[in-house]
């Protein structure tokens, strides 16, 4: 059996290592662009100066040879041809291959704004490459202005806060990571962000770049009609498409967002083409890449494995050695507004959403740690912690699983597994 | 593989366990815990070094690992980037940032580093409430 894994990111990785342990005969080979095993997720620490490349890498160094995969790096796939069952690399190459997984991710989303178009100057946050050349540009320019202010472009800011330049974030919404933050815990991020003079435009909309005639360089942007940014760079972190242009001349069925589609197993429309990770248009989120990969590799294989935990509004981040936890529906449309949560004042408190539907309890403790629960009629529906994330998995099964919570009687803020206690054969854990 | 077995019935809540993996661990904090169930029932939640382990699927530096030798989930705290993405996936609330430095991850080792190489919770538990134990 001749694998072929096309992408070396969490997908392509974890589904080759998956390939490895089902056939441990099996030939198995991984194409990528990229020439480096790293992690996208700690990009801004690339940024920063505080890892070096080898740090950002999520395998062991040997990981090729100890799974005797053969790694060809450096060259693209420009086509698949799912007839004769080959990938066409732009060396000129032609593989065959008895099987394929597709993990060639995304990259990043350029939006429909006049002159936001990859250039020198305005550039994506999501390889090694273009991580060298914001932290060139940093080194040589003024003024930054990073466009988006979800969980990427909170990274880069922090990243970039360390460097020389200016920075300024441009988001078309009210707040930092609108999706996943509330006021509240937004706030408490901004303020650290603009202590390290990082300067926020907020509830914007953007006309276009005003470029540089003679040279193409950005020279500001225009917002809010009239209003101008200062820009000698562009970083924009406004999402993900997925990296599909080596099947234009496919049949391999897409999804409405130009994503590959795929069944349950992970196979796509061609029985021995697979697909796992940003490609396939879920989440753009490791683990359920991971997953998808896993799947995809039993499935490859001639085993069967369910995971059908894609729940994917959850998100963890730590700025500052602040950590922030968000889940589900973590900010339900609320103007109840208490002075004593503004001021940060220790206490418990209970109220409703706007529309009456959901209860929100929030408890902030003597260390200004804040704990939020999103809830109704014995469910949880939303959780946000921010300061302490002490066993708070937890909630995250609690809400995937649509878990009934009246039978524990105390309160919501306290709520363990031993409240679920079980334990199988096998010793392992299971929600009683 | 090994997993340390629980049997609530015979816990007392005497916390010989916790104090065992501090020492174990020459640590601040303990990597275990027990807690009350709302039926008042001492309850010790201990990693399971789960079969499909949440938390090395969403690891994104590799700090988290399944060793396919011992089939122990490992900790590589060198590796660890803090985000804290294991803490939310574990869906047993098993771990923690440590409350210090907020960098590590508690997690339970098994004690493969104590000289007995034992786990020592188990050793200590003075009620064998819980207990070293081959499963399949």
């Amino acid at each position: 059996m001749k694998y072929i894994v096309l992408g070396a990111s969490a997908a392509g990785i974890n589904g080759a290592e998956a390939l490895r342990r089902l056939d441990p005969n099996a030939e198995i080979i991984l194409i990528s662009k990229d020439t480096e095993i790293y992690s996208r997720c700690m990009l801004h620490y690339y940024i920063s100066g505080e890892r070096s490349v080898s740090r950002l890498n999520f395998k062991s160094d040997d990981f090729f040879t100890k799974n005797n995969i053969k790694w060809i790096s450096g060259k693209e796939v420009t086509e698949v041809n799912e007839t004769e069952k080959t990938v066409l690399l732009d060396s000129g190459e032609e593989l065959h291959f008895d099987k394929l997984l597709i993990a060639s991710g995304a990259s990043s989303r350029f939006p429909n704004i006049p002159n936001l178009t990859p250039s020198p100057y305005i550039v994506g946050v999501r390889t090694l490459d273009d991580c060298d050349r914001i932290k060139e540009l940093s080194k040589k320019y003024k003024h930054a202005v990073v466009i988006g202010g979800g969980l990427i472009g909170a990274d880069i800011i922090t990243g970039l806060s360390h460097s020389e330049a200016d920075i300024a974030l441009i988001e078309v919404s009210s707040h930092m990571m609108n999706r996943q933050l509330d006021t509240y815990t937004a706030k408490n991020y901004q303020e650290l962000w603009q202590k390290k003079g990082i300067k926020f435009y907020f509830d914007v909309s953007i006309n276009g770049v005003i470029l540089d005639k003679q040279n193409d360089k950005p020279e500001y942007i225009q917002i809010n009609g009239s209003e101008k940014v200062k820009a000698d760079f562009i970083v924009v972190a406004l999402g993900v498409s997925p990296n599909i242009q080596f099947l234009k001349n496919s049949s391999i069925e897409k999804t409405q967002f130009d994503a590959i589609k795929v069944n349950h197993q992970k196979q796509t429309s061609h029985p021995d083409i697979y697909a796992a990770g940003d490609v396939t248009g879920t989440a753009a989120i490791w683990s359920v890449a991971v997953k998808e990969a896993i799947i995809a590799a039993h499935s490859m294989t001639g085993n069967e494995l369910n995971m059908e935990d894609f729940f994917a509004a959850k998100s963890t981040m730590n700025f500052f050695g602040v950590p922030t936890m968000s889940l589900g529906q973590s900010n339900p449309s609320c103007n109840t507004m208490i002075p004593a949560i503004q001021n940060h004042e220790a206490g418990t408190y209970s109220f409703h959403s706007d529309d009456q539907e959901f209860d929100i309890d929030i408890q902030i403790d003597y260390k200004g740690n804040y704990k939020k629960i999103v809830h109704k009629n014995g469910k949880i529906y939303g959780a946000l912690l921010q300061g302490d994330l002490s066993y708070s998995g937890i909630l995250s099964q609690l809400i995937k699983e649509n878990i009934d919570i009246s039978k524990v009687k105390k309160s919501i803020f306290d709520i363990s597994y031993a409240d679920f206690f079980n334990i199988t054969e096998s010793l392992e854990y299971h929600f009683d | 593989m090994k997993r340390i077995n629980i049997d609530r019935d015979k816990c007392i809540g005497c916390l010989t366990c916790v104090t065992s993996c501090i020492v174990s661990h020459h640590a601040e904090e303990s990597r275990n815990r027990v807690v009350l169930s709302s039926n008042r029932k001492n309850s010790p939640i201990f990693c399971r070094h789960c079969d499909l382990p949440e938390c090395v699927f969403t690891c994104m530096s590799g700090a988290m690992s399944k060793d396919p030798k011992t089939g122990y989930v490992t900790y590589n705290q060198k590796q660890c980037a803090s985000c804290y993405m294991c803490i939310m996936a574990c869906p047993y609330g098993v771990l923690k940032e440590d409350d210090r430095t907020k960098k590590e991850i508690l997690k339970c080792d098994m004690c493969t580093d104590h000289e007995t190489g034992f786990p020592q919770c188990v050793a200590k538990c003075p009620m064998t409430a819980i207990t070293f134990e081959e499963v399949r």
